[in-house]
């Protein structure tokens, strides 16, 4: 052993022991973490030891961006609100990185990424941006991909038990090159609405039955979900006195009305073609994706059935025709001017029987007394969607929106860093199971599966249930297929709303916007640095298309024969 | 004689291809600030000017009220108002170019008060002063807050000078000039909270052509750095 060498040995511990002192928790994090575990993060699936450690972990991965003042952006749903009042303070607290976690509206978020984007503006050092982004994420070079910085400049601050693997939605955050470009930390899903208590009621069951000669329970399809709809507006009419609805939605002119219709009803009609298998690379895949799009090998090549999209297909406009005579016929009458956010606060006013599908993560707001049982459990269910007349098995089943925390390479690297660990310490696992419980939006496995939720899930009217089943897989945000969600987005509602107004078809409307969206991928193929461009491919007659396999689907003239079953029965096809 | 005083405060010919825009403007300091006898000034002005000069569009500064210039360009071709707040409401009724200015509003306290803030939240037990109508009013009316709305700067800093209320919410653009209004004493920061973005919103049915290179002319402002100067933003 030569004697520099042998040097370097002696001095190798001492190094260590000043390291690790250093890195030692100061008397006032250790107060600051003991606050916050025994005030705040009670419920967690890590023990007080774990979750001590991981709190030490941050205070220490923190320390060369301390005292720094960083800027984040949001949406406002009840699970962002809890991040930007009490995990930032607690991050600061842990931490001295002083987090201003703003929460707006979902357009003001999407405006300001893509300002951002295109004009490499640092206005936030990151966002929590719906993961429907993904296809924009991954084709252009202006996003960071996560999995790529933990590997390299991130390694030494990412979360030991960070534990990517137990995260429900990393599919939907993953691009089209595999890479991770998001990080979930909230989700909601789509799903059927109903009161059960007024289903439950057997004088109504009996009423129901004799007018329609089958049982009242949850609509397996749009037949059902339309009788029902009738049977509560135009039959009942009035319970306790109260004027009742079957059937809820909003239909105002603005951007809400875009991811209203973009979001579930096309799936849910059967446009798309069947989900791919998860194990195929994407740029083996081909066929119809979300918003209608065709691809092929990973590129955009047509939204019209004229280029083998189906955006404006029949099951395309049954959808929409079914949205619009739905609204106008069972929905209040209010409910044309209402918006996405406005329309869930009138589902808490208690006079609506059923929505054919609805944002979880609202649930707080129809956790008031007048929609809670004597035991404090909700007198409603959520259930599985019913589906329209082409819809498959196998196909997309719902919506789920996932928000994850992204990082654009227009931000300096040590205020994204310092984001980055942020963007950690709000899905760690010493907070994530706290947090579910003030806003309802799952991320992590461990949680789902925790016995402390499970034994709780009677409060949540059948969401958990939901998150534990395999459907979660079915109920999708929006895919790959768009290749820029920002750029693209709002030719729907743009399009929709004369439909909705009345001014002219559907058909008329489902082709504008076919076109419209085809127009705009040509237009980002000839201007934008992306990979996995849109390349559109020729038209050729409609009934060309039409007589292939799979999605556009042809027109199909018989309608579904109603079906219902009982809520339990339902919630099995769930665990099917 | 001040009411004699013409609308019309400019009128610049560039080009003679196109048909001229009106841009109708209202005082909102200090993104723009109107001056009865001379043309408008101020960082969005600063920014505005030399955009159409730019790009190659005639246009001429009309001074409207607020609500009046928000309708009159909805109405009327070749009509544009700043700085606009976009909103799920108005989105469908405008082409938009922007944005024309981006601002970090924050919560302002005499130096000697020495509050110290690290969520919105915390500043809810307090007496707040924000400028009535203004975006950033808005938001802290949807965040629950109660705030006092004040018809002008001058009247919101005389407010926190005399202790009637405890922050007033300012831009970081404004707050230097904002500063010499309440004399020697220092206005110091205690959390900024909120950005904003402001933009052109313009008639639906302005000349297409016009608006795309006034788009297009924007964003090379800003890729070459001469729109953040102009702007005075500090990110």
């Amino acid at each position: 052993m030569n004697r520099r060498r042998a040097k370097r040995l002696l001095l190798l511990p001492i190094i260590t022991l000043i390291v690790l002192q250093a890195a030692e928790a100061t008397p006032s994090s250790t107060q600051a973490i003991e606050y916050w575990l025994t005030q705040h993060f009670v419920h967690s699936t890590l023990s007080k030891e774990q979750q001590q450690a991981e709190l030490k972990w941050f205070h220490q991965a923190a320390a060369p961006y301390r005292d720094l003042t960083i800027h984040v952006v949001s949406e406002d749903i009840p699970t962002h609100r809890y991040e930007s009042q009490v995990l930032a303070r607690a991050f600061y607290d842990l931490t001295g990185i002083h987090v201003i976690h703003e929460v707006t509206k979902e357009d003001d978020v999407v405006r300001k990424l893509q300002v951002q984007m295109e004009l490499a503006l640092p206005i936030y050092d990151a966002y929590v941006n719906d993961t429907d982004f993904i296809g924009t994420h991954s084709r252009y070079p202006e996003t960071l991909a996560i999995s790529a910085m933990m590997q390299n400049e991130w390694q030494h601050i990412s979360l030991p038990t960070l534990d990517l693997d137990d995260f429900i939605g990393l599919q939907f955050a993953t691009g089209i090159d595999g890479q991770l470009y998001q990080l979930p930390t909230q989700q909601f899903a789509n799903l059927y609405w109903y009161r059960h208590d007024w289903f439950s009621d057997p004088q109504l069951q009996q009423r129901f039955q004799a007018h329609y000669g089958y049982p009242l329970g949850v609509p397996q399809n749009w037949a059902a979900y339309q009788d029902i709809a009738n049977f509560f507006t135009n039959i009942v009419k009035t319970i306790d006195g109260q004027r009742v609805w079957g059937h809820m939605d909003y239909g105002h002119f603005d951007p809400s009305l875009g991811w209203r219709i973009s979001d579930s009803w096309l799936s849910l009609a059967g446009a798309n073609d069947i989900l791919p298998d998860n194990g195929q690379p994407y740029a083996e895949q081909q066929g119809v994706g979300d918003w209608g799009i065709r691809v092929e090998h990973c590129h955009p090549v047509g939204a019209s059935v004229s280029r083998g999209g189906a955006l404006d297909s029949p099951a395309a406009i049954y959808a929409v025709e079914s949205y619009i005579s739905w609204l106008n016929q069972y929905a209040p009458p209010e409910a044309r001017d209402l918006t996405f956010s406005t329309s869930s606060a009138y589902l808490g006013r208690g006079n609506i029987a059923q929505q054919i599908f609805w944002y979880t993560a609202f649930l707080p707001d129809l956790l008031t007394d007048q929609l809670l049982d004597s035991d404090g459990n909700p007198k409603w269910r959520v259930a599985p969607s019913p589906r329209g007349k082409y819809w498959q098995k196998g196909m997309k089943s719902g919506y789920q929106d996932v928000s994850g925390w992204t990082f654009l390479r227009s931000t300096p690297k040590h205020r994204a860093a310092a984001a980055w660990l942020y963007a950690q310490f709000v899905v760690s696992k010493t907070v994530s199971m706290t947090k579910f419980l003030n806003g309802f939006t799952p991320i992590r496995q461990s949680d789902i599966h925790s016995r402390y939720l499970t034994a709780n899930s009677d409060k949540w009217g059948g969401l958990l249930e939901f998150y534990q089943s395999k459907a979660r897989h079915y109920w999708t945000p929006t895919g790959l297929s768009v290749a820029n969600y920002a750029a693209l987005s709002d030719a729907w509602w743009r399009h929709i709303g004369p439909a909705v107004q009345g001014k002219q078809t559907v058909t008329d409307s489902m082709k504008q916007l076919a076109n419209t969206v085809e127009q705009r991928l040509l237009a980002i193929s000839k201007t934008d640095d992306l990979r996995c461009a849109p390349t559109l491919r020729e038209a050729k007659p409609e009934s060309y298309w039409l007589s292939q396999p799979g999605a556009p689907w042809p027109q199909q003239q018989a309608p579904d024969k109603p079906a219902t079953l009982p809520y339990q029965q339902a919630l099995q096809l769930w665990q099917d | 004689m001040a009411r004699l005083v013409p609308l019309i405060l400019c009128l610049l010919l560039v080009t003679p291809a196109s048909a001229t825009i009106k841009l109708l403007v209202y005082d909102y300091p200090p993104l723009v600030q109107i001056n009865r006898q001379a043309k408008p000034t101020g960082h969005a002005i600063d920014l505005v000017t030399p955009l159409f000069l730019q790009a190659g569009v005639q246009y001429q500064f009309v001074k409207l009220p607020l609500k009046r210039a928000i309708q009159q360009a909805a109405q009327h071709k070749n009509t544009c108002t700043f700085p606009v707040f976009r909103t799920q409401r108005r989105e469908a009724d405008f082409r938009w170019i922007g944005p024309i200015s981006v601002n970090r509003f924050g919560l302002y306290s005499l130096a000697e008060n020495n509050h110290q803030l690290v969520t919105l939240n915390d500043a809810k037990a307090h007496k707040i002063g924000v400028y009535a109508g203004s975006a950033v009013a808005n938001y802290l009316t949807d965040n629950g807050f109660s705030t006092y709305e004040t018809s002008s700067i001058a009247q919101g800093l005389q407010m926190l000078k005399h202790g009637r209320i405890e922050f007033w919410v300012a831009d970081i653009q404004s707050i230097q000039q904002a500063s010499s209004l309440v004399g020697e004493q220092q206005l110091t920061p205690s959390l900024s909270f909120y950005t904003s973005m402001s933009f052109m919103a313009c008639n639906l049915s302005s000349d297409a052509q016009d608006l795309d290179a006034l788009e297009a002319q924007l964003k090379t402002m800003y890729l070459t750095g001469q729109a953040q100067q102009l702007l005075h933003l500090s990110f």
